[in-house]
């Protein structure tokens, strides 16, 4: 089963068109990185994805499903860019949360949150409030809760904003443990290193459509980097 | 059903932490001493030179006290659902949680459930302040309170839901002013109604719009020993029944088609 497939998707606001016509497949175990300018239309494609909104035209499908069917959901890990989280809430207190939501039960949610922690490296913090974190720390909470039980899709929206140069080497390695497991990946990002060092795949969005795409070994022409390849296909 | 529990306890905290909740606090604990005071007081009334029945004059001030008092913790549920949902909408918090796989619509319930949890802490304390001070000081019957405050617990219900469907649409403002004016309207209709046959836009309001002045009204009649208010209880109930499933599906449906942000 295909993990992820935008079929000629179309999604308009009004007489615009965020999405026009755009194809896109992950399969499991893969990495595709989605790419473009301000306003190309990468949060709109992930949007559509998690079902938090409804194409014109086209088809969309997450695991086999439609988007809005909640099953589709179950097993995707998300960070959003614009991450909101409680602040009152103590770092273990929103995991066991999420965990709960994501319809882990007992020990096996106590494992995952614990699990999920440790991972990012907040073992120490986790008894803390969230709205005593510094802006790192949170995006670290936010990679925790997307990590949460094993993920069999990790979507991410600039997975590494926020983070020192430390942070984004540990996010760069929990991306790559997770895709090493089997778990497809999703990344929504202007940072081409990363995309270039976490993802096999990468389509580059420009103006609502697929400028380019495919596996980067066929898209970075020899001695060119991504974002070479990045600039031919937006100015193209 | 357990997300709706987890998300219910997010939504009640929520709730609670909100600024307004504190002035409903002040507000809920004046409103018992008030009722403490007016119940505690040996009123020398004569009219025409005759004290009048204290029974009768206890009863009619306990069912205006009683009525109003429910009708506020009805809009306290109103206004507090007017941007219950919204707001964990327009601050994103609300994406974290729909990622999950967890139905829109339990979502919206579980929003619904946390402003109702507040309306109905504070309906408990001066509902059930100004039951028992009645009943104790006033010697007025428990059973017409008790179903009273059931008709203000499917009434708060009601407004609540309509009023977080409202604002799924409309700002905040103008929901508030929706939820003030639409109950003034109905409170309204029923009261003229008895009057005024039902005749006109009012009696269209009261024949057919959400009953919350009248189920309240008709509960508490027992209390009143020189008036009879007309009217079907059963048939009363079964409306305002209807209207909190309808008020429930509005917003269950107008949840499933709200697109959200990222």
């Amino acid at each position: 089963m295909v993990t992820l497939e935008l079929v000629s998707v179309v999604k308009r606001y009004g007489a615009r068109a965020a999405l026009d016509g755009v194809n896109l497949r992950l399969e499991p175990g893969a990495g595709l990185g989605l790419l473009g300018p301000n306003g190309a239309g990468k949060t709109t494609a992930l949007r559509l994805l998690l079902g938090f909104a409804r194409p014109t035209s086209g088809g969309v499908a997450l695991r086999g499903r439609d988007p809005s069917d909640p099953e589709a959901r179950r097993g995707v890990g998300y960070l959003p860019e614009r991450l909101v989280l409680p602040e009152r809430a103590s770092v273990r207190g929103f995991l066991a949360l999420q965990a709960g939501l994501a319809g882990l039960d007992g020990e096996e949610r106590s494992a995952a949150v614990a699990t999920a922690i440790e991972t990012v490296g907040l073992a120490e913090r986790a008894s803390d409030r969230i709205g005593a974190l510094s802006k790192g720390l949170r995006q670290r909470v936010g990679f925790a809760n997307a990590l949460l039980g094993r993920p069999e899709l990790l979507v991410l929206d600039e997975p590494t904003s926020g983070l020192d140069p430390l942070g984004v080497r540990d996010a760069r390695g929990w991306i790559l443990a997770a895709r090493e497991r089997g778990c497809a990946v999703l990344v929504s990002s202007h940072v081409l290193s990363e995309v270039e060092r976490t993802c096999d795949h990468v389509a580059i969005l420009d103006a609502g459509r697929v400028a380019a795409g495919g596996a980067l070994g066929d898209l970075v022409a020899p001695g060119e980097t991504l974002e070479d390849a990045f600039v031919r296909a937006v100015r193209a | 059903m357990k997300g709706f529990a987890l998300l219910f306890g997010e939504a009640l905290a929520d709730a609670i932490r909100r600024r307004i909740v504190s002035g409903v606090a002040i507000a809920a604990l004046l409103s018992v001493l008030m009722l403490d005071s007016c119940t505690s007081c040996s009123p020398s009334i004569t009219v025409n030179g005759q004290p009048p029945d204290l029974g009768e004059l206890m009863g009619a001030a306990g069912f205006g006290a009683f009525l109003v008092l429910g009708l506020w913790v009805i809009a306290l549920a109103g206004v507090l659902a007017a941007d219950h949902l919204r707001s964990a909408l327009e601050d994103g918090s609300a994406t974290l949680a729909l990622a999950r796989p967890v139905p829109r619509e339990v979502f919206a319930l579980a929003r619904l459930a946390g402003v109702l949890g507040v309306a109905a802490g504070a309906g408990g304390l001066v509902l059930g302040a100004a039951a028992l001070l009645l009943a104790k000081r006033s010697h007025l019957p428990l059973p017409p309170a008790l179903l009273a405050a059931g008709a203000c617990a499917l009434g708060a219900l009601v407004v609540g839901a309509l009023a977080m469907a409202a604002s799924l649409v409309l700002p905040r403002v103008a929901t508030i002013l929706l939820v003030l004016g639409g109950m003034g309207l109905l409170t309204l209709a029923n009261g003229v109604a008895p009057i005024g046959e039902g005749a006109g836009w009012l009696g269209v309001l009261d024949r057919f719009g959400p009953p919350l002045a009248s189920t309240m009204a008709l509960a508490l009649e027992p209390w009143l020993t020189s008036v009879t208010i007309a009217g079907d209880g059963i048939r009363l109930a079964a409306r305002l029944v209807a209207w909190a499933i309808g008020a429930l599906f509005a917003l269950a449906y107008g949840f499933r088609r709200v697109e959200l942000g990222p």
